[in-house]
Parts: structure tokens; sequence; C-alpha cells
């Protein structure tokens, strides 16, 4: 598993596509029905607050580098309560797994696909995925620079089509918030949007070539991400108005339905949009390579007995979503799906942590330099 | 071998033949109106036939009319499928008519309706029929586009543009308006000039003279109780002015008893700042002469300073129209409040006052409105 070796910009590469795991349906209209017109208060307060984030991580990241996430948890604490973290970890990430995919799925049943079956999409979405968690993170590696440079191009496209249509006066009252909302929203947006990153932490830092660069491109990554979502929110909110776009469960699929350019290229948005769906279909594959990764350390499977597991692993989720979730999407209304994906991730994030500091403090006692 | 199975299953996942439609078995909207009677909407469908024009002219009326009834706009949208076998696609419609009886208190679910689909795209105009039957809106053909809906949604676009006293308002821009604090929707008003039998009929499309026609008659908006606010042609100038739709408007002003007439080539107009209960109303108009019927000789510079004076004075008085006619019917369709609601929010307290009948009489102005006449045509003075 850990023979491969990928570059610092392809790591980087990776992270910058789990960090948009969450934005589609989630984090877009939650942070607009908070933070209304003032929305860019609460994304620089955010931008912030996950300096501090990725400040921690690259502290767990640089903490054992020879070792992944599960391998460090194995050399701190004793067996069984090695595998009992692992354990807890690999479910909360099965659940986030689940939550990103299933937000995948109702996007594409509730606005391209209306009259296909649920089971059908599922399966369509899980083709990819199968295959993709059946390679390595270097082979991600490759996706994840294929996704971002499709998503760059559409991107742009998307941005300057509707440059024309951009309102500043949609954008007033420019002070329209309060401490609480704010507060909430930059909550949401930091731990829902970094955390996902985290599970980059699977992949070993020995195994990334010139790993000394790698704070300089997730810093750097970071930074084009947040203004890349800053533009995004610009153009939804000077596009549509804050009313329309808090009223739609996907603003940004709403913004590209006005979408015109030389009044000839019209309804273009399901092409428009693809941009979502393969980086959260890279985000699902990332996390099924993470749980591969996860039951490998757990039961020491060879490399046989974790292909099948991860293949059982891959269709646990989607029986759940499609069989399960999917008809019920109407009842997790606006403030659920945030908490729900929220408390994943704060769950996630404190395991992380407490397996670091608890890591620091042992080697600390038994005077072990790492 | 996996890598080969993998692929067949995606392939033939994405063959994109699930559940497909033929294109003979879809029926295109072009055009729909809502509207209520008897406390039922009404859906009226304008579908789009796929002909061809021949060298006999047109075989078969180009599109089809078909209404339905329910006590849901949904209800009766799909009260449609018992009159036609067509699975309706409406991505490509160009516009909506609005009826007057829904534009009070119904004309939330009919905009919920609307926002809701999915297939709908945010681009199609708004429009109103105040004075016809919207079906009968809807079944007049035209004479310059086999499909009329795309010559009436072409017809507002271009005359809002290129004369001033028109205006087109999308979905997106409609639904904004009805959400928005301090602002009511204007709609263009079209109308059915001449008889509907005549509109309706093929033959009436070989002649090249015909008095059966659609053309936008005014603008309108609706006060809170659903009555009409007729916007008049001066009216409808000043509204276009104040919010900026206007490209190549003409503006004619008397000089003397004689007239001329200028093209604007550039207009910005807008409320500036707030002080006390007083608005600055400020702005630029860049225009041309287009016709000069007056005494003055147009080689001296002093007549054409007279000449955007004048224009000045005719653009400020359409402005004050639109106002007074705003305050008059206690109905702020300028978004006069939307602009303070945006800018100096504390103004007026939105939560508990209603702007119109509370805010709106209470707001005085200021003018200043600069225009310069910059080309003058091919003459260089006058004949």
């Amino acid at each position: 598993m850990n023979r491969y070796k990928i570059s610092s910009l392809t790591f980087s590469l990776i992270f910058m596509c789990m960090l948009n795991s969450s934005l589609l349906g989630i984090i877009f209209p939650y942070i607009l029905h908070e933070s209304k017109t003032s929305f860019y208060i609460s994304l620089g307060i955010s931008f912030v607050v996950g300096l501090f984030l990725i400040f921690i991580y690259l502290r767990i990241f640089n903490f054992m580098p020879d070792k992944d996430i599960f391998k460090k948890i194995e050399a701190i604490f004793p067996k069984w309560i090695s595998k009992c973290v692992s354990f807890i970890l690999m479910m909360l990430v099965f659940l986030l797994t689940i939550i990103i995919i299933w937000r995948l799925v109702t996007f594409i049943s509730s606005e391209f696909l209306v009259e296909t079956p649920n089971l059908f999409i599922g399966l369509l979405i899980a083709a990819p995925l199968l295959y993709a968690s059946t390679t390595d993170f270097d082979v991600i590696g490759r996706l994840a620079t294929f996704c971002l440079a499709v998503a760059f191009l559409l991107l742009v496209f998307n941005v300057v089509s509707l440059f024309s249509q951009v309102d500043m006066n949609n954008l007033k009252p420019l002070l329209n918030f309060d401490l609480m909302h704010t507060g909430k929203s930059v909550l949401v947006f930091t731990f829902i949007v970094l955390v996902p990153a985290f599970l980059t932490l699977v992949i070993p830092k020995d195994n990334v070539t010139n790993s000394n660069k790698v704070t300089r491109s997730i810093l750097s990554i970071y930074t084009l991400e947040m203004i890349s979502i800053f533009l995004i929110f610009f153009i939804i909110v000077s596009v549509l108005g804050i009313n329309i776009a808090n009223i739609y469960t996907f603003p940004s699929y709403a913004v590209l339905k006005t979408l015109s350019v030389l009044s000839f290229i019209q309804n273009t948005e399901n092409i428009s949009i693809l941009v979502w769906v393969l980086l959260m279909t890279f985000a699902g594959s990332f996390c099924l390579l993470f749980l591969k990764s996860g039951l490998k350390s757990l039961f020491n499977f060879d490399k046989k007995k974790t292909q099948l597991s991860s293949l059982l692993f891959i269709f646990l989720p989607f029986l759940g979503i499609v069989l399960f979730m999917l008809p019920y999407e109407i009842y997790l209304n606006k403030f659920q799906y945030v908490i729900v994906p929220w408390a994943i991730n704060v769950s996630i994030f404190v395991i992380l942590v407490l397996i670091f500091v608890i890591g620091k403090i042992i080697f600390k006692i038994k005077k072990i330099t790492v | 071998m996996k890598k080969f199975l993998i692929f067949i299953c995606i392939v033939f996942m994405c063959t994109g033949c699930w559940n497909y439609k033929e294109l003979t078995e879809l029926g295109i909207i072009s055009a729909m109106a809502i509207s209520k009677r008897d406390g039922n909407y009404v859906i009226d469908m304008q579908i789009v036939n796929i002909v061809e024009a021949g060298d006999k002219g047109v075989p078969e009326s180009p599109i089809s009319v078909m209404s339905g009834e329910g006590t849901t706009v949904a209800d009766a949208i799909r009260s449609i499928n018992m009159k036609t076998s067509k699975v309706f696609f409406s991505s490509n419609m160009e516009y909506m008519i609005i009826d007057k009886s829904v534009t009070n208190e119904n004309l939330k679910e009919v905009l919920d309706f609307l926002a809701r689909d999915t297939k709908l795209s945010l681009n199609f105009l708004i429009v109103t029929a105040t004075n016809d039957d919207p079906k009968d809106v809807l079944s007049a053909l035209s004479q310059f586009n086999l499909n009329p809906a795309s010559n009436v949604s072409e017809l507002i676009r271009r005359s809002e543009g290129r004369y001033g006293a028109s205006h087109s308002i999308t979905f997106k821009d409609y639904l904004r308006e009805y959400l928005d604090k301090g602002i009511t929707p204007v709609y263009p008003n079209i109308h059915l000039v001449g008889s509907l039998e005549e509109a309706e009929d093929n033959e009436t499309l070989k002649e090249s003279d015909t008095d059966d026609y659609i053309e936008i008659y005014n603008l309108v908006a609706f006060d809170k109780d659903g009555n009409t606010i007729n916007i008049g042609k001066d009216e409808s100038f000043g509204y276009n002015f104040l919010t900026n739709h206007i490209k190549n408007g003409s503006v004619t002003s008397s000089c003397g008893d004689n007239h001329f007439t200028v093209q604007t080539l550039k207009s910005k107009i807008g409320f500036d700042e707030l002080k006390g209960n007083k608005i600055t109303i400020k702005g630029e108009v860049q225009a041309e002469v287009f016709f000069y019927g007056c005494e003055e000789s147009l080689s001296d510079t002093k007549t054409l300073d007279k000449l955007a004076d004048l224009t000045k004075d005719t653009i400020t008085d359409y402005i004050k129209k639109t106002i007074l006619l705003a305050k008059e019917s206690k109905t702020d369709f300028i978004g006069i409040g939307n602009w303070i609601y945006k800018n100096e929010t504390d103004y007026f307290d939105w939560d508990n006052k209603d702007w119109d009948t509370e805010g709106l009489n209470n707001i005085d102005f200021d003018y200043d409105i600069e225009v310069s006449l910059l080309k003058q045509g091919n003459l260089k003075g006058d004949i």
C-alpha cells in the first residue's frame, strides 16, 4: 500500500479536491441562509480560522512522517485501543462518505434525472467509485489533477459567462450580519469544508516527494480554494440576488440556469454543473480508499482480501443511500442536513487532534524523539 | 478482464436510453399563460408543431394552444395530459403571461410552481395582457417568425433597447423583485390588435398587409389588491431611464412649434444619496441628433447646448411623471424603497411598516442630470 510516491503538488491537489466535497447542497445554501449578503465577512473569518485548522493538520501530518494515520494510531495506543480508535474513525469516515454521496445522488435525482429510478443513479455513481477504489493513491492523485483541470475550465467558463449579469446592487445591504449568525456560519464552514481534507493524513509524509514543499503548497492551494469559493458566492448573490439564492436547495445550480452566452449558448447548466459531480465523486472515491487503508490496517488483510472488503464497503453505503436515505431527502431540511455532517466532521477532527496530543504526550513520557 | 467488465458495465449505464423520449413525443412549450377563473387556475399552453413552410405557404398551424384547469397550477397543467399524448418540455419557453387575476395573493402559488419546477429556465420573459384573454394572445400567429412566441419575446427585448417605452423582465428578475423589499414588478402589457379569427388563421401569413397582430400596448404594474396601474408612454420612458434599461432609446422634445429627436448612446441615471427625506437623482445621458426639425441652425454650438438642455428637461419631466404615478398609486414599481433598503436600511422600519403606504410619499427628489450631444448624423448642420 505504501509503495507509491506522489509529488507535493499532487498531494495538494488531492487536498484541494477534498475541500470541495461538501460545498454543493450543504455549504452554499447554509452560508447564504445564515450570512446573507454578508457572506464575505463569514468567508474572511472562516479563512483565518481555517488557517488554524491547517496548522493543526500540518502538525499531525509531520508527526511520525513514515506512517499513515492508522499506523500512527497503532504506534501510539496499545493494540486493542488502537483497533477501537481506528474503527471509530473509520465509522465516522464511512458516515461522511454516505453524506457526500447521498448529497450527490439527491442532487442528480432532483435536478438531472428526475424520472430515473434511484437505484439506477446509485449504480451509475457506483461504477467509477468501484473502479477508483481498486487503485492506489498515486492513481487517485492523477484523478485529482484531471478533476481540478476540468473544474478550473468550467469555473472560468461559468464566471466569464455570468459576469455580464452581475448586479452589484444585489450585494447590498453590505452589512447585514450579527455575531450569532456569523459565528455559526464560520463554525459550520471551517469544519465541513476543511475536515474532509484531513483524510489525506492516510498518505504518509514520507510518501510525498519533496515533502518540504507540502506546507507551502497546502497554504497556496487553500488560499486559491478560498478565492474560488468567494468568487462562486459573489456570482451567486450578485446574479440571483440573496432572496432567490436563499430559496433554492442548490443555488450554485440555479445560477447556472441563467447562463446565456452571446444569446445562443443556453441551457448548458447540466454541463457546467459537472464540476461538482466530478469533485464529489472524487471525494467519495478518496473516502473509500481511506476506508480500504483502514481495513487493511485493522484486520491485516492481504491484498486480495482487501479488495473484497473494499467492495463490501462500497456497496454498503450505496445500499444505505439508495434504499434508505434517498427517499427521505425532504425531511432533511436545511438545519438537519448541516448538523449531521458538521457533527461527523467535528468528531473526526477531535479524534485526530486527540491522537496527535496523546501521541505527543506518550512519546514525551517515553522520551522518544520523532 | 476486470477492467473490461467494468468498461462494459459503464458503457451500458451511459447510453442515455433510460426512459428516453423521441422528439415527436415531446410537446415543446413555447409560451404559457396562467389565470384564475371561478376559483380554479387556468393554464393555456402554446405548443410548437414541427412544420416547414413550403412553396405554398404554411400547410398547418405552427402552434397548438391547449388549456387545462385545476385547483392548483400543477393540477391545471397536468390536466392537459387528458387532452394530448405529448410529454411537455418547458426548458425552451420564451414567455409567460401572468394574468391580472393571479397578481394578488395568488401570485405566491404561481411563483412557487415556476421556481420549483426543475426543468424551467430562469430566463423566460414575464408579460401580462390586461385587455385580452391570454389564450387569444397565445393563439395569434406572427408574420415575422414561424414561432410566434419567439416573435413576442424579441419584440419586447428589442423595443426596450431601441425605443425605450417597453420593458423586458425575465423570470429571475421578476422573482427577485417579488421577494425584495420596496419594489413591485413592472410588466410589459401585450395586446392582440384586430380579430382573433384573422390572427390565428394561417392564410393571413400569406398576405403582406395584416391588421391582426400582437403589439406591446404599454407597461403596467399591479398594486397589492391586484388593481392595474397603467404606466403611460412618458412614464415608461421615465421608468426605463431611472432603471437604466434604455440602450438606444429615442427622446423627442419640442423647440417652439417644431420638434427634434435624439437617440441615446449611453444612459446612466440612478439614485445618488438620501439626505433627510430627499433623494438626489443623478446621471448622465449621451446622445446623438436623430431628427432635427427646429429653426435654429445646428452649425451653431449654442444650438447644440440648447438642444441638450431641452432633452434634459424632457428626460427630467419623464422621471417626475413616473415618480408622481408611483406616489399616486401608492405602489413603488420604480424601486425607490428597494434602493433605500439596500443603501440606507435604517431609514425605514421595514419589518413593521408598509413602504408603499407609509414611506414612499414622504420622499422628495432633487435632479442632477447631464445630457451631452455627441453626434448629429450624416449632416454637419441642417438642411
